[in-house]
């Protein structure tokens, strides 16, 4: 299916067979969707996937040859290269593809997740006609550029300082931000700035960085996994054009509480085991090769994994279905981070009860010790993307209607 | 409408009426005391507004409804304590009579419920609260033209309000279903040996559903499926589990509604505790908890509904699947939700004035009863295929 015809809108057997055609030609099928190997070629389990150029190379050159088959924004806009479809589409696609063996995405979350949306939200439209194709097909890889040392959980605290230039109107950016997953290979930076002096939450603007522009310094960030897939991101009188400002000048919190709710929207999206870490059938023939099936810890640890994930998949199921009858959601999006660490939470307690000895050095035996990486990398979910503690603030004020605490700070 | 605004109409009505007209206080069975339901309120209920008979078919005089109509039900019923015997009734014994093969005293007895005119209970588990078919000790016999049960059951609900007693027993070489007349606590059977049906009210945890010992003297019987009925009995009881993991939901929800609501009004510190952050994050991880739990009933109740519409042996083993995973569930959330809520009411949570303890109460009752959350945890795992 080419981007041209797509306007015609297929049928959804017809998109469906299309679809089957190319995945068929691009990429192997599962060969053994019930092993729990998840890739031919290494021994890892992880959530974190970008920490390479390598890793993120091989997702770009995917999302290329996808978006080149025309199902690379099935749901997109037309006039920016997208292919106009319904969400249904989009939804039939990722089914069909999870049942090939395709490089991870993930090293494109922020990219497509985050940054896209939020561009398309509110950019000008010659930042939209420059970088919405481009992202899509991966010709471009974009970054958040919010979170700073003095602004972590308070993100309105952010002190970079965006300067407008009087004789150019351009912006002139210096400042330090860090927690930036995938800085090392970004072309575009979504930063939030402080643009006035003006009150708490109407002082701040949204800006895309070209991250190669002279004054962008990124430093890698080693996290307890042993891994590096975020930075320190270092500002130093970086010029941007007011044509790359995202909404309003002031408005910039508006921008970042959009990108933080796509944010959320995404993370909760795997959830309910759109990720590969989540497929029981997969949990099971792992124990089963470990020869740990008889243990009653591990079948009670096993047991709550699966209703853990039954449950988060059904509170997702529900918020779509209300979505759907045009009633206000619940608070089932809102619950879905949290849903998902206790989940991967629930995952590594599993994996440690199954494991033991196997989890604390490695015997040499496949898809043992390379849990580890993962069993590390749990406490990172908990601090991403808004802490679990925020999402509760969040969660206690806007669903149950609880007061706010008094704040100290103006 | 769609079956969504159909289900939002009952929850309303259901709840509407029960915030009318529950008041638990004078229906508290304490030490012994004699077990009494609210008669005018299981009237309203059942014959004015047919709710025993959502899941009998048309085709019995009850209203076809689906599993899902009646889970909301017992929510709302499980969230008021509402002192009626809907659960022994509509949420044992129905599903039971549901699963089996419609004999002309089964449809009789589905008849009598979906009037509101019987009463029923399920005698089940044996002496130490368990059930199985290995472990069925009661036992029905031929005596002359009939049938009568000897044996004892335990930690039977509602069995002095009940009008009869549906008990799974030894009929020949299988389990069966038998149905016992309460009533008939002494009569002569057509051998002319005295008989008799003695029901004990336990001293329970469970105010407001106390538990009974029944003993099964020759009691005349009347076999409703056998001689071996197991597995469809295995069936009927996975949807009497969901409906007990509904009421369950309705109650962890309750509980903390109430506790979200004495947040935000009782001040300390100059503050509602509401602000406090201690407070409001226990408050989000019970809502977590609630809504998982009734996502997870939701999944449940559908295994129960495909059940229904196919039974098969690939249904039943979803519905098995389906129910134990609800179950585990709701019953460690109804427990944590009560503790907690308790817990955040502060001392006046501790009286015995405040209904926290009745909460409290049901909770623990509800998850030991049937299968604690570790056996059914285990049965899901089986389920699985691990």
């Amino acid at each position: 299916m080419s981007v041209e015809t797509a306007r015609q809108a297929p049928s959804l057997e017809d998109f469906r067979a299309e679809a089957e055609a190319f995945l068929t030609a691009a990429a192997p099928r599962m060969e053994a969707e019930h092993r729990f190997d998840f890739s031919e070629e290494e021994d890892r389990v992880t959530l974190f996937r970008g920490a390479t150029e390598a890793e993120a190379e091989r997702a770009c050159q995917w999302q290329r040859t996808v978006f080149d088959a025309g199902f690379g924004w099935i749901t997109g806009p037309p006039e920016y290269g997208g292919a106009g479809l319904p969400g249904r589409y989009e939804r039939a696609y990722q089914e069909l593809e999870r049942r090939y063996s395709v490089p991870s995405r993930s090293p494109l979350g922020v990219s497509l997740g985050m940054v896209l949306p939020t561009l398309q939200h509110f950019g000008t439209e010659t930042a939209k006609r420059r970088w919405l194709r481009a992202l899509r097909r991966a010709d471009v890889v974009g970054c958040q550029l919010f979170s700073e040392p003095g602004a972590g959980s308070d993100l309105a605290s952010v002190s970079t300082k965006a300067d407008r230039d009087p004789a150019t109107g351009d912006w002139i950016v210096t400042g330090q931000k860090v927690w930036t997953s995938g800085a090392h290979y970004s072309d575009l930076g979504l930063l939030l700035a402080r643009t006035s002096d003006g009150e708490r939450h109407r002082n701040l603007t949204a800006f895309l960085v070209d991250m190669h522009a002279p004054g962008v310094e990124v430093r890698p960030l080693r996290q307890m996994t042993g891994g590096a897939d975020f930075n320190e991101v270092f500002l130093d009188g970086v010029r941007v054009p007011d044509e790359n400002r995202l909404g309003e000048v002031d408005g910039g919190w508006q921008v970042a509480m959009a990108t933080l709710m796509y944010e959320r929207g995404a993370i909760g999206g795997s959830t309910a085991g759109g990720s590969g870490l989540f497929r029981l059938e997969r949990i099971i023939a792992w124990l089963q090769d470990l020869g740990r099936t008889d243990d009653p810890a591990v079948r009670q640890a096993f047991a709550r994994v699966h209703i853990g994930l039954t449950a988060a998949k059904a509170m997702r199921a529900r918020a779509e279905a209300a979505v759907k009858a045009g009633t206000t959601p619940g608070p089932e999006m809102s619950l879905s981070k949290l849903a998902l660490t206790a989940n991967l939470a629930a995952l590594s307690d599993l994996v440690a009860t199954a494991l033991g000895p196997k989890l604390l050095a490695d015997t040499g035996r496949r898809s043992t010790f390379s849990w580890a990486e993962f069993v590390l990398g749990v406490p990172g979910m908990r601090l991403g993307g808004g802490t679990d503690e925020i999402q509760r603030d969040i969660i206690a004020h806007r669903v149950l209607g609880l007061p706010k605490e008094p704040r100290t700070t103006t | 409408m769609s079956a969504h605004d159909v289900r939002a109409a009952l929850r309303t009505e259901v709840r509407r009426c029960l915030d009318e007209h529950v008041d638990v206080r004078p229906y508290l069975v304490e030490n012994g005391g004699e077990a009494r339901i609210d008669k005018a309120l299981w009237g309203t209920l059942t014959g004015q507004m047919g709710l025993a008979g959502l899941l009998v078919p048309e085709a019995d005089g009850g209203s076809g409804a689906a599993v899902a109509d009646l889970a909301v039900v017992f929510e709302e019923l499980g969230a008021a304590l509402a002192p009626v015997p809907m659960f022994s009734t509509a949420g044992l014994v129905l599903p039971v009579l549901r699963a089996v093969e419609k004999s002309e005293p089964v449809r009789d007895l589905l008849a009598g419920i979906a009037s509101g005119s019987t009463v029923a209970t399920l005698a089940l588990h044996e002496a130490d609260g368990r059930y199985s078919p290995e472990a069925t000790s009661a036992r029905a016999e031929r005596d002359g033209t009939g049938w009568v049960l000897s044996g004892t059951k335990s930690f039977v609900t509602d069995a002095a309000a009940a009008d009869v007693l549906v008990v799974p027993a030894r009929v020949e070489a299988g389990i069966g279903l038998v149905a016992v007349p309460a009533a008939d606590a002494r009569t002569r059977t057509a051998s002319g040996r005295s008989s008799s049906v003695r029901i004990t009210t336990m001293t329970s945890l469970d105010l407001l559903r106390p538990l009974a010992t029944v003993e099964f003297d020759r009691a005349p019987a009347q076999v409703l499926a056998g001689p071996d009925v197991a597995l469809q009995l295995g069936s009927g009881l996975d949807i009497a589990l969901i409906l007990l993991a509904a009421e369950q939901v309705g109650g962890a929800q309750r509980c903390l509604d109430n506790a979200v609501s004495y947040a935000k009004n009782r001040v300390q510190f100059g503050r509602p505790i509401g602000s406090f952050q201690a407070i409001k994050h226990q408050l989000v991880d019970l809502l977590l908890e609630v809504e998982l739990a009734r996502s997870a009933l939701t999944h449940a109740v559908r295994t129960a509904d495909e059940y229904l519409q196919d039974p098969s042996p690939a249904t039943a083993g979803a519905l098995a699947e389906g129910a134990s995973l609800a179950r585990a569930l709701c019953s460690e959330t109804y427990t944590h939700v009560a503790d907690e809520a308790l817990h955040i009411h502060g001392g006046i949570g501790f009286t015995w004035e405040h209904d926290s303890h009745l909460y409290y109460r049901r909770a623990k009752a509800a998850q030991l009863l049937f299968g604690n959350p570790d056996e059914h945890r285990e049965r899901l795992a089986v389920a699985a295929g691990l």
